[in-house]
């Protein structure tokens, strides 16, 4: 549309209309000559801005409706207007801030149209009060920057190394947020009584809260104490404003002026505890609204879960290495048992029939540690399943005599060894190589500090049993494992009737 | 009855070896092992023996490794990293190394970057041989460090 069609003369018969379209419209409709003074005005324009028709009538608009600011705008506009007949706003429906009678700025839709009127210019406004629209929309953008926010800490969460960075990643993201100006980290201490420990983590300028930054420095807070000790305490998020009350806000009693107004906190939570507080600080006397607290909270839950996660990764990655430690481990243990049944053997055959009862007795000690989970294992149990295999039987012939004795991983293994080495003895040389020989195992714990485990294996039945003159591999292995992987030792005796072995060591406290 | 000092007292007592055959003309490498697994510690025993060195003793824990090593000064200490009692192969061996001249090569289960780490910066001139042990490794660490 041109500038010369917008001046187009109004119709006589249209002229007549006016005052009707005026009073019926849904929209305030506003008449001003060209010398900017108020020509008519509807009751919609008296509801949206506050003036009736009579007082509105005769005076400046931009007195009446146009923010300080704009006016000087306003006047050059129709200048402009009167002067070339070029108006860009003319025409069209344009976003505008309206004044209020009350003096409230506030956003309306606005088109002009200018008519000419029995020779006269006058501007046809038509207005709408979108304070409304715009308040929905505001809304839908935060809840979109929220939403945005929240996805984004997750994820760069995620994939940041050191907890310090994902407290700075926090601090920076929820100051852009809700604008206000600085943010720190607390972290709960371990230590009695338990304490959270100022980070120095901070976000923001380093001047403008230099008494702050130093007085929380040298601060640190148990379970309810002060904002960061609540925090810690209910596990919410919490909010103050009373600043200069002590137990609210103990830092600005520590300094002459810390320079703050408002605070607020949340906690990150992770596997249940509160694993970081998070506080932040405003010169003004700002509120967070419920909203902004909840969206907080939900940040702090979710980082809690980012690091949750890499707990449970940083778990198994310990548990794999400690896998890898063990499986390495057994494979020397089989290797070494390897080793040295083969430079003992005489023959092929004697090694693969010593070497394979060896290689199942420490299966069998591996089951047992493994269905006990790695945590301690009974010696009735290993007496069961090592030696009584071998003594067909049964009680006519092995005698079992203890109880209360439990091993550590370690230690199970190595009298599983002992008594696999002890039984194959006697099944070769010892009482389970003639008709009447018998095995007596006792086991006891002394009452002593440190605790000390006894075990006796007692062979009788034999007669004229020589005290061998040399050391034989299955001695030196029970000796070795004795000294070695017990801590302990072994007296051997040997009497005429049978061999007794007696072991003597700590007991097992730990893996 | 056991007290921590009993524990040096039931590890097998320093059995020194005359029959060590070592290089021609040199006096055969003394050698403290450290090792809690019985059957470990003698396969370990018997390779060293087999390359013509002297086994002068066997530890099974950190205290008694240093113990031993201060006073048997042995040329090289083959240490295992996990052992019995609170002090572990890598704070034994760099006690060790700080009491005597004794080459240390660690012969340990651990393939992990954490173990290595601290071994580096404990004993940084340590050699480490994978366990289960292969025979020319562990005689290549040895010879390599071998004082000429």
């Amino acid at each position: 549309m041109s500038p010369t069609s917008l001046r187009a003369p109004l119709a006589a018969e249209s002229v007549e209309f006016l005052p009707l379209v005026l009073n019926t419209a849904l929209d305030a409709v506003i008449v001003m000559g060209d010398d900017d003074i108020v020509r008519d005005w509807n009751h919609q324009a008296q509801v949206i801005f506050g003036w009736t028709r009579a007082e509105a009538v005769g005076e400046p608009l931009a007195d009446l409706i146009i923010p300080r600011t704009l006016r000087e705008a306003h006047r050059k506009g129709l200048e402009r207007f009167l002067a070339t007949g070029e108006g860009p706003l003319l025409g069209r429906r344009i976003e505008v801030t309206a004044l209020k009678r009350s003096g409230e700025e506030f956003p309306i839709e606005l088109s002009i149209s200018p008519v000419t009127v029995a020779g006269a210019l006058l501007f046809l406004g038509f207005v709408r009060d979108i304070s409304e629209r715009w308040r929905h929309e505001a809304f839908l953008q935060r809840q979109a920057r929220e939403a945005e926010l929240l996805n984004r800490v997750t994820t760069l969460a995620a994939e940041t190394e050191s907890l310090d960075d994902i407290l700075r990643l926090c601090l920076d993201s929820v100051c852009e947020l809700t604008g206000w100006p600085a943010g720190h980290a607390y972290l709960p201490a371990k230590g009695q009584p338990p304490k959270l420990t100022p980070t120095m983590i901070w976000r923001g300028d380093p001047d403008e809260f230099a008494a702050l930054r130093a007085v929380t420095s040298k601060t640190t807070f148990g379970p309810g104490e002060g904002l960061p000790g609540r925090i810690w305490s209910t596990r919410e998020p919490c909010a103050i404003f009373e600043i200069d009350a002590p137990d609210v806000f103990p830092r600005a009693w520590l300094a002459d002026d810390v320079g703050v107004r408002s605070a607020f906190g949340f906690p990150i939570m992770s596997g249940g505890e509160v694993a970081a507080v998070l506080e932040f600080f405003s010169r003004d006397a700002a509120e967070p609204d419920a909203r902004l607290m909840h969206i907080v909270g939900v940040l702090g839950q979710q980082v809690g879960r980012v690091l949750e996660r890499r707990a449970v990764q940083e778990r198994q990655t310990l548990l794999l290495a400690e896998l890898d430690h063990r499986a390495k481990n057994m494979l020397a243990v089989v290797m070494g048992m390897a080793d040295q049944t083969a430079r003992r053997a005489d023959s092929l055959e004697s090694f693969q029939s010593a070497f394979s009862a060896r290689l199942t007795a420490l299966a069998r000690g591996y089951s047992l540690v493994t269905a006990s989970r790695w945590r301690t294992t009974s010696l009735e149990e290993i007496v069961r399943e090592i030696v009584q295999p071998y003594v067909a039987e049964g009680q006519a012939r092995l005698e079992t005599n203890g109880h209360g004795v439990v091993l550590s991983p370690k230690a199970a293994l190595a009298v599983t060894m002992i008594l696999h080495e002890l039984v194959s003895n006697a099944t070769k040389y010892g009482a389970l190589s003639t008709a009447d020989g018998k095995i007596a195992i006792e086991w006891s714990v002394s009452a002593a500090n440190p605790r000390t485990v006894g075990l006796e294996w007692r062979e009788t039945g034999l007669s004229g049993l020589q005290t061998p003159t040399r050391r034989g591999f299955g001695a030196k292995l029970i000796e070795a494992t004795a000294q070695r992987d017990l801590g302990g030792e072994v007296e051997i005796e040997f009497a005429a009737e049978g061999v007794c072995y007696r072991f003597e060591f700590p007991e097992p406290v730990s893996a | 009855m056991f007290s921590t000092q009993q524990t040096r007292h039931a590890a097998p007592a320093p059995r020194p070896h005359s029959h060590a055959q070592g290089a021609p003309g040199a006096q055969a490498l003394r050698v403290l092992i450290v090792e809690d697994e019985a059957i470990v510690a003698m396969s370990l025993e018997s390779l060293i023996e087999d390359f013509g060195f002297e086994v002068c003793a066997i530890a099974a824990t950190g205290a008694e490794a240093v113990a031993l090593a201060t006073s048997l000064r042995p040329d090289f200490i083959l240490m295992d990293v996990n052992l019995l009692g609170e002090m572990d192969g890598v704070e034994a061996a760099r006690r060790a190394r700080m009491a005597t001249d004794a080459r240390i090569v660690f012969v340990t289960a651990y393939g992990g970057g954490e173990v290595l780490a601290r071994i580096r910066a404990s004993v940084p001139d340590a050699r480490v041989v994978a366990k289960p042990v292969s025979a020319p490794a562990l005689l290549a660490a040895i010879e390599q460090m071998r004082p000429q």
